[in-house]
Order: structure tokens, then sequence, then C-alpha cells
């Protein structure tokens, strides 16, 4: 894990704050569900790092088909008086959760392991000392 | 950087940026909408004390006006004069002859925008209840007559919407409305041009709505409605027990 996703982060709410573009307030639920589009998307590629399928074009892909997607169900919910953001809302943040909690395994296994392996790799030094004795 | 860090990277700092913008967003603040007036914010009771010297003062001139005329019956040379002068006063005041004067004019019209543009439909129509807040703002302002669309209004017109027209006594007008008013043209502009007053509710939405002008000389034709009372009546004999509510 390195700090330049959270630095990243960090320098996207500055330069938001920075620019200071004012929104008009219909435009709320659309934001929303491209913030959460975006979250998942990170966590996603985060996932994939940790089990070493990451694709970059496949995670650009991701996000704009995501970004689109939800903006696209958010405005017929609008067409049609039916609030679709909520829904979209909740799948993306269901999504967010799923894989959280996959990665914080993959993260915890791959921990358990590498510490595993450093014991084996000790206790094999020990022995080879010991037989050279 | 690890191989495809770069990529998540850029995807986080998107996500911020929408996050700030989300944000700025909310902290906007929405303009409030029609039915906030300014007028209500401003309850204004008269002094009775000065309400009560008034009324003295008016006592006085009114015994004053009694004796005068008890002075004329007797001679009876020139009280038909002063009987078609006192008439032609009340007269005035109840909208029954010609006036002329300075004051202004406004037009009211539907607005133009497009339907998507407006927060609903009903908000670019002018509206009975408009028109009627705009002339109870005129006669507070010191309006001393007013027409709508060159119809004059009496003690009893009234403004109603019925389907698509406002009716005023009788007479049935779509917008543009016009409504002409005779009094201080400056006092009626800055009464109608009141910060949150009813003529900003309506910029608010379309300032094209709003046309208001100060004019230096209207003229305008008398009340024509009916004047007819089936139930009041002048008591004959003044009693103590008056409605005074």
């Amino acid at each position: 894990m390195s700090p330049w996703p959270l630095i990243a982060l960090v320098v996207g709410v500055a330069l938001g704050l920075f620019l200071g573009v004012p929104i008009p307030r219909e435009w709320g639920p659309y934001l929303g569900v491209m913030i959460l589009a975006g979250i998942d998307t990170v966590f996603g590629g985060f996932r994939g790092q940790m089990e070493g399928k990451f694709n970059p074009s496949i995670f650009f892909s991701g996000l704009l088909g995501n970004l689109a997607l939800a903006c696209g169900v958010t405005a017929l919910g609008d067409r049609v008086g039916l609030n679709l953001a909520l829904v979209v809302s909740v799948v993306f943040v269901m999504r967010i959760f799923t894989n959280l909690s996959l990665a914080r395994r993959q993260l915890l296994t791959d921990w358990a392991s590498r510490r595993d392996r450093a014991r084996l790799e000790q206790e094999v030094a020990r022995r080879a000392e010991e037989s050279h004795e | 950087m690890k191989s495809g860090e770069w990529a998540i990277a850029a995807a986080a700092c998107l996500v911020g940026l929408l996050i700030a913008l989300g944000w700025n967003a909310s902290a906007a603040t929405d303009p409030p909408r029609r039915p906030g007036t300014a007028n209500v914010a401003t309850p204004e009771e008269p002094d009775p004390n000065s309400e009560l010297s008034r009324l003295r003062g008016e006592v006085q001139v009114l015994r004053a006006e009694k004796t005068r005329l008890e002075n004329l019956a007797s001679r009876n040379t020139d009280l038909s004069k002063e009987l078609n002068e006192s008439l032609q006063n009340t007269k005035l005041f109840a909208g029954l002859t010609e006036v002329e004067g300075p004051g202004v004019t406004l037009t009211l019209r539907d607005s133009k925008k497009p339907l998507e543009e407006l927060p609903s439909v009903n908000d670019g129509i002018i509206h009975d209840a408009d028109l009627i807040r705009v002339i109870n703002e005129l006669w507070n302002a010191g309006a001393e007559a007013i027409t709508v669309n060159g119809k004059r209004a009496g003690p009893t017109t009234s403004y109603r919407c019925v389907g698509s027209v406002i009716v005023v006594d009788g007479a049935r007008f779509a917008a543009p409305i016009v409504i002409r008013a005779i009094g201080d043209p400056q006092n009626l502009e800055g009464a109608l041009n009141l910060p949150g007053g009813v003529l900003d509710e309506i910029r608010e939405l379309d300032p094209d709505m709003v046309e208001l002008a100060l004019v230096d000389k209207h003229r305008f034709a008398a009340y024509d409605g009916p004047t007819k009372k089936s139930l009041a009546r002048v008591p004959a004999e003044p009693d103590g027990d008056q409605d005074r509510s």
C-alpha cells in the first residue's frame, strides 16, 4: 500500500474547493452517485491490485462506464419521477462494502502467510546451523 | 510508484474533486420562493394617541363645516354651490368622477421563458393574487386612484381568477395586465420595488414579467360599476350604539 491514492484524494478535494465552481442544487443527486461510483471503482482497483489482476485499461473503462451508467440511471429516474439515484447509491455502497471486506481478507491472509513463511525460514536456518555443529 | 497505482491515484483525485464540488453544492442556499413576503414582516399598529388626536382634529373640522353650512342655509344664496362642491369631493373619493394626476404605470405579463427554466408552469403566469397584492401595495403607498386595464377601481371592485382570465368587476382581462395609479410617483415606485416585495418576487422568476414606469399625468375614467346598495342604509338617527369594529 502506498500513500499516493490518499495524497491524490486530498489534492482533488483541495482543487475542488479552490476552484469553488458553484453547482446548482438540482445536480446534487448526480454528484452523489458519481462520488459513490468513483469510490467504488477506487476500492475495486485496490482489490484488483491485491489479487494481482489489476489492468489500467479495465480500471479506467470501469470508472467511466460506472460514472456514465450512474448518471444515466439517475437522469432516467428524474425523467419518470422515480428516485433511481437512491437505488444506484444503495448498489454502489453495497459494492464498496464488499470490496472493502474482500480487500481486508486478502490483506490479512497475505500478512499471515508472510509471517508463517518467515517463521519457517527461521526454523530451516536454525536446523541447518544445528546440523553443521 | 507501483504499476497501476497512478491509475488509482487519478481516480481518487477525481473522487476528491467531486466530493469538494458536492460540498459546495449543498452549501449553496436556495433563494426564498414566492410565498415569502417582506410585507408580512412589518406589522404597523396605528398609534392610538395620534389616531385620537387626528379624529379630534377631524371633529373640529366637521363642526366648523357644519356651522358654515348652517350659516349658508340661513342665507340660502350660496348653499347649492357649496353642496355641489361637497358632493364632488365625495364622488372623487368614491371614484365616481374622472381624475387626472401624476403616478405610475405597471405592466405585468406572463413569462416568455421556456417552461423548463421555471420552477413550475404556474410561476410564469400572472395570477389574480399578484394583481391583488400589487393593488394593495399601491393603496398602502398612498395611491389615490387606480385603473386595471383602463377599468377604474371603485370601493367594491374585486379581482378574481376565472379560468385563464382575470375578472375585474365583471370585465375579463388576460395578461398583460396594465395597472395605472395616481399618487406620488416616487412613493408608489418605492413601495412596489420594496426588496422582497411583490414585484421583487415576480422579477426573481423572470425580470421581463414586470415593467414599471413613472408617469407625469394620468387621466382615468370614472368607476362604471354598480353603486346601488340593497341592505346597507344610512341610519336616520345617529346613536351611541354604533358598530366600532
